[in-house]
């Protein structure tokens, strides 16, 4: 137990100015944020439940099926035919 | 604004009144923080296992000792968060709230200390819904290797609740949880305290709150970091890619169906031999009579006909839990994800088909690994259809008596039941995702746990528990099921047939001067005494009088029993019809037996055992669902009779469709 962290670097208000794409259109290691989901309520809640929401950064592990992205310590993986279906805008120009 | 998981989420929980029953902790926690790992921690391996009402989520109910007070602490399902509208975050939900059981007097949040934020959010909606909470900080030591640090009486002070780093594999912090759980207790600290701290008007969701808790009391480089493990992302890559990963998988999956065979059979055969010399003792000590065929026959065989299954369970659920603390196992889901889902099953309904391969029981008793409750009830309900261990003598009785001289085709056509179940299985799953069990499936996101040394105690600890819930169940509703079947079979009593008399005499007559054949003359008159008393008994009635339905599948009356009987354990038919025939003994691998059951005639002279009939009879075994632990089992899953009622009807129907099929097509084709 020890002393506490500096604070996170503050998030910008606007994240970036790429377009959303796929996220099956990213290789891998990017690093993206998400900006929507064609999934049902309960299964896009799972979603940001994990961590993948629209202010974390997350970054692409793996493409492929599955795909695997790690949002801080969570790795997730994402059924093809699940990543297909996330809209994420890219982090480059941040 | 935050989501509110609960309409009381701005009243002060009431205080709490003096206990005059056990208190109540439940515990919570995402999945893969530890929780079962406190829980057994905490409770030991004495605990019982109970569905929560109305649902097919089973929940753990067990007792710990803190100072001098017994508290009583529920395992809830794991969770993201409370508010999703998934099965478990509603079991949470209603267990939490006290909805059909008590409410829960304090819960323990498990918290993985490496990934803080995120799981600090089920905590915010826990104190949103009024129950008090101790937060217990799992996996420090591996946080700490991470370069993470915990501020612990600041995220006290921020959390409004006791935060107790533990340890929970190594058993380290659990004195200071449970002095902790005491104090709350005696004076709980008020959720709404946190409530305050949630203000809207700062954070606006719970993840803002979140991380900001994490700014302020975690330090660290990678506090809020993604870090780059690379032997993780390695292992990813290969167990995850569609060529490798499935080499790996049928690696991993050949090796643990091995083992489980190999080391199984040995304890099997040991509780076999131990419950046959029981039995012949007690034959030995009791008097003649219905008390001695009541305990050797039925007593001794009915617990015995479901012990010997112990071994294989505990040891695939050993297995299994070690399987699963490696972290492998989510990467396995994945690759069997792409074959199965075609049949609207999950990756992870594997494991419990693959296990339903050598004992549907513990297959259906794995089905907690799938998390979607759908999924969960189309796997048990096709898990029976896949061909067990206890098939396997009925299948050589069979295939051999089809293919007498002709090993290859022998071989083929055992293998092709293998085939028929899984087929059935699968198809049969499709079928059931498109109707009764209609519904999108879940897509398949899952969480991909770190990698970790599993814990041996752990995995002992399961092993031995799901060990002792199945043999509740099969000291109760099996034994008194195998009582009845039992009395089926051996009543009415009947006086043996005046052939079975004259060759008992005979051989009285020759005991001293030729007693080999004496021996021989005695064994057929308990044949044929045995036979007597299996045709006149009930079972035999029911036999005849049900004949014309069995008829069109090639069945005489002979046929009917065996296949009534084996409606307790399928295994029973070779028995039965050794019994039946008179064959002398069931050894199906003696060709002496095999003639006589393959020159056994009907009642009208012809052939019991047609080409077509034994065919016929192939096929029917390897549909119906002939096992009444597996129904029993398939209950306590479910909570329900409905879905083992619908897995009889099914299956039966099933087996007797393509059965008929099967016989009457081959009658067609001119073969019989």
């Amino acid at each position: 137990m020890s002393s506490p962290a500096p604070r996170p670097r503050p998030l910008p208000d606007v994240l970036s100015d790429a377009l959303p794409v796929q996220l099956t259109d990213l290789a891998a290691g990017a690093e993206a944020r998400l900006h929507a989901a064609n999934l049902g309520d309960d299964d896009f809640a799972l979603l940001e439940a994990l961590g993948m929401t629209r202010r974390c950064r997350f970054r692409v592990c793996k493409v492929g099926d599955p795909w695997i992205v790690q949002i801080r310590e969570t790795r997730i993986g994402l059924a093809a035919s699940v990543a297909r279906r996330i809209l994420v805008v890219p982090d480059a120009v941040l | 604004m935050m989501p509110s998981v609960s309409p009381s989420s701005d009243r002060m929980p009431a205080a709490p009144a003096p206990h005059a029953e056990v208190p109540r902790i439940a515990l919570l926690g995402n999945p893969n923080t530890g929780k079962t790992t406190l829980f057994n921690r905490l409770c030991g391996v004495l605990h019982k296992t109970a569905n929560f009402p109305g649902t097919t989520t089973r929940a753990r109910v067990g007792r710990c000792q803190a100072g001098e007070t017994t508290l009583e602490v529920v395992d809830l399902p794991g969770v993201y968060r409370l508010s999703l509208g998934l099965p478990e975050s509603r079991v949470c939900r209603a267990a939490l709230l006290g909805e059909g059981s008590r409410r829960p007097d304090l819960a323990v949040v498990v918290l993985d200390a490496t990934n803080l934020a995120r799981n600090l959010v089920l905590l915010a909606e826990l104190a949103e819904m009024g129950v008090p909470a101790v937060a217990a900080l799992n996996m420090v030591d591996l946080a700490q290797r991470r370069g993470l640090s915990f501020d612990r009486a600041r995220l006290s002070a921020l959390l409004g609740c006791p935060v107790i780093p533990v340890v929970a594999r190594r058993g380290d912090g659990l004195a200071e949880l449970r002095d902790a759980l005491l104090e709350q207790l005696e004076t709980p600290a008020s959720p709404l305290a946190m409530v305050h701290r949630l203000d809207p008007a700062a954070f606006p969701s719970h993840e803002e709150w979140a991380e900001r808790v994490v700014a302020d009391g975690v330090g660290g480089r990678r506090a809020v970091g993604a870090a780059l493990d690379t032997l993780t992302e390695r292992l990813d890559q290969a167990f995850t890619h569609p060529l490798l990963g499935t080499l790996v998988f049928l690696a991993v999956m050949t090796g643990l169906f091995w083992v489980l065979f190999v080391l199984a059979s040995v304890p099997m055969d040991l509780i076999e031999a131990t419950f046959g010399h029981l039995g012949e003792w007690t034959a030995a000590v009791v008097p003649p009579g219905a008390i001695r065929d009541l305990l050797v026959q039925g007593v001794i065989g009915g617990i015995a006909g479901s012990v010997v299954f112990l071994p294989q369970i505990c040891l695939l659920f050993f297995l299994l839990s070690l399987l699963e603390d490696t972290g492998y196992l989510a990467r396995a889901a994945f690759v069997m994800d792409r074959i199965l889902c075609r049949f609207g099953l999950p990756g992870h309904a594997f494991v419990p088909l693959l296990s339903s391969h050598a004992c549907a029981i513990p297959g259906i008793m794995s089905t907690p690994l799938i998390p979607d409750r759908q999924d969960r009830l189309t796997t048990i309900l096709v898990a029976p259809l896949m061909s067990c261990s206890a098939r396997v003598p009925v299948y050589v009785f069979l295939t051999s008596l089809l293919f007498a001289d002709r090993p290859l085709l022998a071989g083929l056509a055992f293998a092709g039941c293998y085939l028929l179940g899984a087929t059935a299985a699968l198809v049969t799953a499709a079928v059931t995702r498109r109707t009764i069990l209609k519904g999108p499936s879940r897509p398949m996101v899952l969480e991909l746990p770190s990698y970790k040394t599993p814990s041996l105690r752990n995995a002992l600890q399961i092993a031995f528990h799901q060990g002792i819930s199945f043999l509740r169940t099969a000291g109760t509703v099996i034994m008194a099921i195998c009582l009845v079947m039992w009395w089926l079979s051996a009543y009415p009593r009947s006086a043996p047939p005046a052939e079975s008399v004259a060759l008992r005499q005979q051989a009285e007559a020759l005991v001293t001067s030729q007693p080999d054949r004496a021996a021989e003359l005695t064994h057929e008159a308990d044949l044929l005494a045995a036979r007597h008393a299996q045709a006149n008994s009930f079972a035999g009635r029911i036999g005849r009088t049900i004949e014309p339905v069995f008829a069109p599948l090639g069945y005489d009356w002979q046929l009917t029993v065996g296949v009534l009987t084996s409606f307790l354990a399928r295994e029973v038919f070779v028995s039965t019809m050794a019994v039946l025939l008179e064959a002398g003994s069931d050894d199906v691998e003696s060709a002496g037996v095999l003639t006589r059951i393959r020159t056994a005639r009907r009642d009208g002279g012809g052939p019991i055992f047609t080409r077509a009939t034994s065919a016929s009879l192939l096929v029917f075994f390897v549909l119906a669902m002939q096992c009444l632990s597996t129904l029993v089992v398939t209950r306590r899953e479910t909570g329900s009779w409905r879905w083992p009622a619908l897995q009889l009807v099914y299956m039966s129907s099933l087996a007797y469709l393509f059965a008929l099929v099967t016989y009457q097509g081959l009658r067609m084709l001119g073969v019989s």
